[in-house]
């Protein structure tokens, strides 16, 4: 109950942990719990889920409740033991009635427990989590069988339904309960190619959706789907009327409509910043000059209860607050710069891979920032990251599918990112005769920047030299940097000196020395699992690095030497050894992986280039005595 | 419970016993409740920001004034235990959520009765909050947390938090064995704790070390019939988190106290037992004494169990076994017996032990129901006789002449092997007459803590290796890879042989992978590696350069710089260990070895590593050792323990050159 003080308060990570973003505190993948994946079936499951729509008290409003069971029967001893079930509850939905059996018994209240969300970025969660535990000493061949009911907030938030990837799937089933005169399509997302399902409406107010014996899909590295095989979404219409959202339009007309209900600035807040944006003759300028102040002065805390957990609140609470989430600071810098003739929309994206469909739906979203067009092109901007600078964008923003909310046309753009900058640059001046003396400059940008602004802001002394020195070395096989030293900072790089160890680097013979072509720790042999698939591979972040290396090898005549691998699309490496005068050696080092996601022919190339890669690490560059 | 009873006569005798007021409140009783009314709002702007940060700008705070009242008051049929906390504290980091947010949780039987928040900013403004302002999340054992995010907190903010909690008194544990943190992540300007109990209570303080007390003092009132145990220190650094560092409680200052005897009015009074024998008898009459008189489960089973057994050793490990296989740690109830227990295949630790000692009992193997002391703990203060010193069960006996110690409710646990906390402490004996003396928990032997790593790398005339890796584990690292195995599918050990490849530059394809020994947990864990390689090697016309990706590595999982006037913690080591690696590299004959490593011998207080290389015909073979030592040492000596450990052990080569003849 004390104050606890920071977990670990002193230890270093390899980069700081920023905050996720949360926009929505339900990420999809909360809704399905680990699956046990083993070779062998462990667990066969079945699902069914009933959902109601009603129509409401007023005309033309309606209701959604759902009805969910599911039962799995334990096929493996090892599987038995898990015999604690999570059931999520939402901002959005209240659960009731939840139940559960097992042969001729049902769970009592005392085994059905429920908890409040926790996560390290969410201050206040806004979800449950429920927790249906049976007996541990189950035996295989049983089965458990548990339920719940949804009522749902509103029809908007008709759930996203997935097709877990559990070992054995004997069957899922939806059924649709309507009125007469409202018609349920469905929408697939089949992460790894369609599975069968039938669809039936033999009467007018039930449509049923049924997969059956859907299989284990193993798992596979670098693919973000792994644990669902069909994301389901459900549009319903009474004629061309859609009862929830699901069009681009229809979605931000109906999100925006919140935004109504919400103050906008107060009379206290008037007049902020009025001064520094008048002096700014450009509207970029002014935006500017309103980013960084909402970056800079609100604390990121995210209190995600009810719906704030999608909707933002006042900007005038946030300034008085001095804290919000990413959607109470997109919204600020949207108001804010509105209000100084800047037209700014709030856009949504989601920083981790998730389904998509030709619409979209609530949960695809998990973070907020905003979005500014300039000359037909649209830019984007994150005021949530504080040490990234304006202009930039954090890797998890760059390559997600935003969706604009532009209430005149909403559209959606894939964010490119704003530079091709390497985010390390990194230079060393070293001799050959004394390899363990090099000196470094090294340059830091884009992200890389931004965790050294944020490590430099809550670390000092050793922990910070573990920090830089893991952030660093943490790419390369064969060079170890050490004791940096702060030296210069602007708005787009920060610049540090250490020392460079190169004698592991530096391969002396007795009649040559050799240096190593493909020196960084960039390409995982994991990838190569991945060749006979069609599917996409992501990574969590592009990769640009340079290294340029100035050699005092008197004595020494280089053989010059360059390789390339990739043409850069998607991904390209080069390397060369060049002399220069009285000895001098320069070698030069660069890798640049543009791209998160890699599909089709991009995905061959990348995946011929890993190959030729790892094959290349043994290639060296030659210096012979004279 | 003749002592409690003739207490109980006691303090009835006593007027005075019947009940004391209530003296410490969070605010004046007359004031009312909710956001109170900030005195003086210049906190924050009169604190010299900057005097402040020279001196403590490395952390993320200062904490100014840290208190905590505790008190009992009340008497028979409302006693009440409640818990003042009032914390200040400057934020000098304004991003760390811990200091700019609030978060307090209310157990179950817990009442959070009043609370205040005041928040001072550096321009002179403060704000004034209560507890309608605080988030309530409650879960289904009806706890709650209390949330409030502090608005506007900049570097310079001074945050004043202050709750009162009316504390549970069930079990009545809960209200009297109490362990108060005195230091904390960031410093603190001044801490105090104060206990306030009726007069006729008595404390006892648990030493910190040999012969080494808290400093306290006790304020008496005897108006009110109370005594206060009042604690203050100031200037109190912060307590570090570094590699080899002793554990929290044998570091950092704390100050733990239990209530020895206590009365609450006429219908409630407690004592707790006065030495070691009236302990040991409650634990014996639980957990001893405990044998079926109508069944023959226990003698039955073993008779079962070592029928084949001739040595006490092998009887001693047939019977530990037998019970880590088949019960489990689970619930217990009053009236079980031992028979009940081997028959539902469930009990709690405690019962797990005592059926053990009496099935080696059966066995005729004496034995003793050890309760040992945790180095967790801190140390051992022999004349504080309270269970929060003595609660972890083991059995001990001496089979051969070796004293052993064995866990029967930990599966898998070998009986030669003791976590590391224990070792070395005391534990105390218990048999059916009671207890039995201390005795000390052995130290682990070399033999417990090894990983052998043999590799038989074959390289061919175009450089492609191909390499036979065994690795050994025994003790800690055999049982955490056991327990590990069991819970994983194939899929997952394929994907854990490949994390445990020795090898991290390479393309590496695995070709075979067997576990031996997996489930006879007597033996050492074998876990053997086929794989090949096919870029480590440059082979030139003149020179062949074997990059050896990891292969002679620096035998250490520490890869962090550890400056020695930066360390803070003084240096322990509580557990021997040796890390043995013998490399056979097979290559064409026609490749020479060209300067190759040099031997190495070192050795200091903390270990010793060692290696031979020897090169011939179409062969290097290298031997390198890694020993280190228990050791307890000061701060200043860090730079010899990286000698031993560090990322720049002298054991690691990242280069073999040879010249092609």
């Amino acid at each position: 109950m004390m104050k606890p003080g920071p977990a670990t308060p002193h230890s270093p990570t390899p980069r700081p942990s920023f905050p996720r973003l949360p926009f929505l505190t339900v990420m999809f993948l909360l809704i399905l719990p680990l699956a046990l994946r083993a070779d062998e079936p462990d667990m066969l499951r079945e699902e069914e889920t009933t959902l109601v729509v009603e129509e409401g008290e007023e005309p033309g409003e309606y209701t959604l409740n759902a009805e969910f069971r599911i039962s799995h029967k334990y096929v493996s001893k090892r599987s038995t033991e898990w015999h604690v079930f999570a059931v999520y509850e939402s901002y959005y939905e209240t659960v009731s009635e939840l139940h559960g059996e097992w042969g001729d018994n049902v769970l009592t209240r005392r085994s059905m427990l429920f908890e409040h969300g926790s996560d390290e970025d969410l201050f206040i969660s806004g979800y449950k989590i429920h927790r249906l535990v049976f007996p541990d000493d189950l035996d295989t061949g049983e089965v458990v069988t548990y339920g719940y009911r949804k009522a749902y907030r509103h029809i908007a938030f008709m759930p996203v339904l997935y097709v877990p990837n559990y070992d054995s799937l004997t069957g899922y089933k939806v059924v649709v309960v309507h009125p007469n005169d409202v018609k349920v399509d469905f929408e697939f997302f089949f992460p790894r190619g369609a599975l069968p399902y039938e669809i039936s409406r033999d009467d007018d107010d039930r449509t049923v959706l049924t997969f059956s014996g859907v299989p284990h899909t193993p798992e596979l590295p670098y693919f973000p789907f792994n644990r669902f095989n069909a994301a389901i979404q459900m549009k319903l219409k009474q004629k061309d009327r859609s009862l929830n959202p699901t069009t681009l339009t229809e979605f931000t007309n109906w999100y925006l409509a919140y935004l109504d209900t919400i103050s906008t600035l107060d009379g206290k807040h008037e007049k902020l910043l009025a001064e520094e944006i008048g002096k700014s003759p450009t509207k970029l300028g002014k935006l500017r000059a309103i980013h960084d102040y909402v970056k800079k002065t609100i604390r990121y805390i995210a209190d995600e209860g009810d719906i704030n957990a999608i909707v933002p609140r006042p900007p005038s609470l946030v300034l008085d607050r001095g804290y919000g989430d990413c959607k109470d600071r997109a919204h600020l810098v949207t108001t804010l710069a509105r209000k100084h003739g800047v037209d700014v929309n709030m856009a949504l994206v989601s920083t981790e891979p998730r389904p998509l469909f030709k619409g979209t739906y609530v949960t695809e979203f998990n973070h907020m920032i905003y979005a500014y067009e300039d000359g037909g092109k649209t830019m984007f901007f994150d005021p949530t990251h504080k040490y990234t600078e304006f202009g930039n964008l954090p890797q998890s923003d760059i390559g997600a599918y935003a969706l604009i909310l532009d209430p005149r046309n909403p559209y959606r753009r894939t964010i490119a990112p704003p530079n091709r900058t390497p985010s390390l640059d990194l230079s060393i001046g070293a001799s050959l005769a004394d390899p363990a003396g090099g000196k470094a400059t090294v340059v830091l940008r884009n992200d890389y920047l931004a965790y050294v602004r944020h490590a430099r802001a809550e670390l000092t002394g050793l922990d910070l030299e573990n920090y830089l020195s893991n952030l660093i070395t943490s790419h390369f096989q064969k060079l170890s940097l050490d004791y940096f030293t702060f030296e210069s900072e602007n708005d787009t790089t920060i610049t540090f000196s250490a020392t460079a160890d190169m004698h592991e680097f530096i391969i002396p013979t007795a009649a040559k020395a050799y240096l190593p072509q493909m020196p960084f720790k960039i390409v995982d042999a994991e990838v190569l699992k991945r060749e006979e698939d069609t599917l996409g591979i992501y990574h969590d972040e592009r990769q640009i690095v340079a290294v340029r290396i100035d050699l005092d090898a008197a004595g020494y005549t280089l053989k010059p030497d360059a390789v390339t691998i990739g043409d850069g699309a998607p991904v390209r490496y080069s390397a060369s050894a060049a002399g220069g005068t009285a000895g001098k050696v320069q070698l030069r080092y660069e890798m640049e992986r543009g791209e998160k996601t890699m599909g089709g022919e991009a995905k061959d190339k990348y995946i011929v280039f890993c190959k030729e890669f790892l094959k290349s690490k043994k290639n060296m560059f030659v210096l012979t005595k004279e | 419970m003749n002592r409690s009873f003739v207490l109980l006569l006691a303090c009835a005798a006593l007027a005075s016993c019947s009940g004391t007021g209530r003296m410490n409140y969070l605010r004046p009783q007359d004031q009312e409740a909710g956001a109170p009314a900030i005195r003086d709002s210049s906190l924050a702007r009169r604190l010299n920001l900057a005097e402040y940060e020279k001196k403590y700008g490395e952390y993320q705070g200062v904490f100014l004034n840290s208190e905590q009242i505790y008190e009992h008051s009340g008497g028979s049929g409302d006693w009440s235990f409640n818990r003042i906390r009032k914390l200040r504290y400057l934020v000098l980091k304004p991003d760390a959520d811990w200091l700019t947010t609030f978060h307090v949780e209310e157990e179950a039987g817990n009442k959070l009765e009043d609370i205040y928040i005041h928040v001072y900013n550096p321009d002179g403004t403060a704000r004034a909050f209560g507890i309608d302002d605080l988030k309530v999340e409650t879960s289904s054992d009806r706890s709650k947390v209390y949330k409030f995010a502090y608005p506007d907190v900049k570097k310079g903010t001074i945050i004043e938090e202050a709750y009162d909690m009316r504390q549970f008194t069930y079990p009545i544990s809960r209200a009297t064995n109490h362990d108060i943190a005195l230091q904390f992540s960031v410093p603190c300007e001044r801490v105090s704790v104060e206990y306030a109990y009726p007069e006729w209570w008595r404390l006892q303080l648990k030493e910190v070390g040999p012969g080494k007390s808290v400093p306290y003092r006790l304020i008496r009132d005897p108006e009110n019939h109370k005594t206060t145990l009042f604690y203050e220190e100031k200037n109190v650094p912060p307590l570090e988190e570094e590699v080899y560092s002793p554990y929290r409680k044998e570091l950092g200052r704390y100050l733990e106290f239990m209530v020895t005897e206590l009365s609450m009015g006429s219908g409630l009074s407690y004592a707790t037992p006065t030495d070691w024998t009236e302990f040991s008898s409650e634990f014996k009459s639980y957990f001893v004494d405990k044998e079926s008189f109508w069944s023959g489960k226990v003698g039955s089973t073993v008779d079962d169990v070592v029928r084949e057994k001739k040595s006490d050793l092998e009887k001693l490990d047939t019977i530990v076994g037998y019970v880590q296989r088949n019960v489990k740690v689970g619930s217990t109830m009053v009236s079980d017996n031992f028979a009940d227990v081997l028959k539902r295949g469930e009990g709690n630790w405690y019962m797990i032990t005592g059926l053990t000692r009496a099935m080696l009992e059966k066995a005729g193997i004496a034995s003793d129901f050890l309760l040992i002391h945790s180095a967790l703990d801190g140390a051992l203060d022999s004349n504080y006789i309270s269970p929060e010193q003595f609660y972890l069960p083991a059995v001990g006996t001496t089979v051969d002449g070796r004293f052993y110690v064995v866990f029967p409710w930990i599966r898998n646990l070998p009986i030669t092997h003791i976590p590391d906390y224990f070792q070395g402490q005391t534990a105390l004996k218990i048999n059916k007459e009671g207890f039995n003396g201390f005795v000390q928990v052995p130290y682990g032997t070399l033999a417990d803590n090894t990983i052998q790593e043999n590799y038989d790398l074959a390289i061919d005339e175009d450089g492609n290796i191909t390499v036979r890796e065994e690795k050994l584990l025994l003790g800690d690292n055999a049982f955490s890879v056991r327990e590990s195995l069991n819970e994983m599918t194939p899929g997952e050990i394929d994907k854990l042989m490949k994390e445990l490849l020795t090898y991290s530059d390479g393309d590496i394809k695995v070709t075979s992978h067997e576990i031996l020994n997996r489930d006879d947990y007597r033996k050492p864990l074998v876990i053997r590696l086929n794989y090949t390689i096919d870029n480590l090697v440059t082979v030139t016309p003149e020179e062949v350069i074997f990059q050896t990706g990891g292969l002679f590595s620096p035998s250490s999982i520490r890869k962090m710089k550890a400056e020695t006037d930066e360390r803070k913690n003084p240096i322990r080591i509580y557990a021997e260990e040796r890390i043995v690696k013998n490399i056979t590299i097979r290559h064409p004959a026609s490749w020479k070895l060209s300067g190759g490593p040099a031997d190495v011998a070192e050795e200091n207080i903390f270990g010793s590593i060692r290696a031979t290389y020897r090169a011939s015909a179409g062969e290097f073979r290298a031997e390198q050792e890694r020993l280190l030592k228990r050791a307890s040492e000061p701060k200043g000596k860090i730079n010899e323990l990286m000698a031993m450990t560090g990322r720049k052990s002298r054991l690691y080569i990242p280069t073999l050159v040879f010249e092609i003849r």
